[in-house]
């Protein structure tokens, strides 16, 4: 468990003081996807390197499974690091060295000897896909592959935490699916806890259990991305999800008031993960007309995810009611428009 | 071919000789001090691996002011060196701490150079690793800037031959003082052309091994 305790963190330049991080207090628990989402300069990429100590909070404390790590000798920091594997957006590979070379890159650091170092990095390579590649250059890669070298070097010394620095931000949207399938891989065969930083709502949304919204410094908003996605509370979080909506909400709820000036207009968001076809049951359940207006499905780490604006007519406040009741029974949102 | 009469080619081989003694011993010296001072001015800079600002400011002083003086003041400056070291301010080995003292800053400055031009992300990605700082010293800097270093050891020894010649002005043997002392002095045009032709051949030869070594490690 990582437990973030009041982290201040400022920057002291020549013409002012800048507080990257002010006041952030987080819980990331044992095996879970946590994301950390934020516009640049939020602050986000401060706090991920404060984790492991690249950077130095001003105040506060960094309790990794109850061992406040900034008390730790820097001896000690430099063994328990090892243990917290990372991973870059513009992947960090040393070009002098082979794919091969760069994954045994931290076991060297770790003293490993060299017949295990061997042994290690050859699964590693087989674990991230990369059979074939082993003397390979880092510049006759792609950038998908250079990442899962990226990955499998984080690995190497089978850590419990994998910190995420942006890490599919320089790929393209395909290659970003397999780098984000390959994590959810890892997440679950070994059982790490990954926290990672983007800006890319739908890297979240795609494979992490829970979230936080950073914005300038602080944390806006916290908890798990269904919920967060269902309802967003806050202003910044809600331009996040409109990114990958693509509408905003309030502009949305306008226009169609505008078209169905008659009968009830309904956003409805469901987040259950069964495959119930939940609209078509409640509508069987009624004597009602209803036409879908507007859809939008996204697939979260924990099933679908869906917003469907109703266009329902040709019935009374009484039938509205019950098909309403209908939607709800099945842990749908409804809100009448 | 009278010309080539004119000519000792027993000398003119002695001659070679001290050139290469000189420059090879001048140069080895000077990429080991080169590349400690180098090392010592990247690491102890503002948001360096040992960050220091007094060991950076007195290096780098030290670095500037070295590369300040002309190097046949330098050599002037140094006979007594020269003399307390090798009993003797003349000949080719008491040439050699002159020599040192002027390419060691300046290789020092193009190993810096070269270090500044690593990637700043490698040595952070090997900082989340756990490597202490000497390992990032000795397995991502210098590997890394391996390439660089290698073509201004290369810059550096081509420095040091046409500094060898000068160094011949105050008698310390090689291709340079037999140009000036037989060449010039005595009017010998043959001993002139041939002795600036092998030390152009020998910066040509170096210069094409330079190249050939950076293409072959650099992998980037």
């Amino acid at each position: 468990m990582i437990e973030l305790i009041d982290i201040v963190k400022t920057f002291n330049t020549k013409k002012a003081q800048i507080k990257a991080v002010r006041g952030v207090n987080l819980t990331i628990n044992d095996g879970e996807i946590f994301g950390i989402i934020g516009y640049s300069g939020a602050g986000k990429s401060t706090l991920i390197r404060i984790i492991n100590q690249l950077e130095k909070q001003t105040s506060g404390q960094v309790i990794i499974d109850g061992q406040d790590i900034s008390k730790l000798s820097s001896q000690q920091l430099l063994r328990s690091r090892q243990k917290i594997g990372m991973i870059f957006q513009h992947f960090n590979l040393l070009w002098s060295r082979t794919v091969a070379q760069n994954i045994e890159f931290p076991l060297e650091i770790a003293h490993m000897d060299k017949a295990k170092r061997q042994e290690k990095v050859k699964k590693l390579i087989q674990m991230v896909g990369l059979e074939g590649r082993e003397n390979a250059y880092p510049s006759e890669l792609s950038g998908g592959q250079k990442q899962r070298v990226g990955i499998a070097r984080a690995l190497a010394n089978d850590p419990k935490i994998l910190l995420c620095d942006e890490a599919t931000s320089a790929l393209d949207p395909e290659t970003t699916d397999a780098i984000l399938q390959l994590l959810v891989k890892i997440n679950k065969e070994l059982n790490i806890t990954i926290v990672m930083i983007t800006h890319q709502m739908e890297v979240v949304q795609k494979i992490c259990d829970r979230l936080a919204v950073m914005d300038d410094g602080k944390i806006v908003e916290e908890g798990k991305v269904k919920e967060i996605f269902a309802r967003p509370k806050n202003a910044t979080t809600k331009r996040f999800i409109q990114t990958i909506n693509g509408t905003d909400v309030e502009k949305t709820r306008q226009e169609l008031k505008k078209l169905y000036p008659y009968g009830q207009l309904m956003r409805v968001s469901f987040t259950t993960n069964s495959d119930e076809p939940i609209i078509a049951n409640a509508i069987k359940q009624c004597d009602l007309q209803v036409s879908i207006v507007n859809a939008n499905i996204n697939h979260t780490s924990s099933g679908p995810l869906g917003v469907t604006y109703l266009h329902v007519t040709n019935g009374n406040d009484a039938e509205y009611e019950k098909f309403v009741k209908a939607l709800e029974a099945k842990e749908a949102k409804v809100e009448i428009l | 071919m009278s010309w080539i009469n004119d000519i000792n080619w027993d000398q003119l081989f002695t001659a070679f000789q001290e050139t290469i003694y000189m420059s090879s011993i001048s140069l080895l010296f000077s990429i080991i001090l080169g590349l400690i001072i180098g090392i010592i001015l990247f690491v102890t800079t503002s948001q360096g691996l040992i960050e220091n600002k007094l060991i950076n400011k007195v290096a780098d002083l030290l670095v500037n002011i070295l590369r300040a003086i002309p190097f046949i003041i330098l050599m002037i400056l140094l006979i007594p060196v020269a003399k307390a070291l090798t009993g003797s301010m003349l000949g080719a080995s008491a040439a050699l701490p002159s020599l040192i003292f002027a390419a060691s800053p300046f290789y020092a400055r193009l190993c810096c150079i070269a270090f500044m031009e690593v990637d700043k992300g490698t040595i952070e990605a090997s900082k989340a690793m756990g490597a202490s700082n000497w390992q990032i010293i000795t397995k991502v800097l210098l590997p890394e800037s391996f390439p660089a270093l290698v073509s201004g050891a290369c810059v550096t020894a081509i420095s040091l031959i046409s500094y060898t010649a000068m160094a011949g002005a105050i008698g310390s043997g090689g291709l340079g003082n037999l140009a000036y002392q037989y060449g010039f002095v005595r009017r010998n045009n043959a001993i002139l052309f041939t002795a600036t032709a092998i030390i152009t051949i020998i910066v040509l030869a170096l210069q094409w091994l330079a190249d050939y070594l950076a293409a072959r490690i650099d992998k980037r």
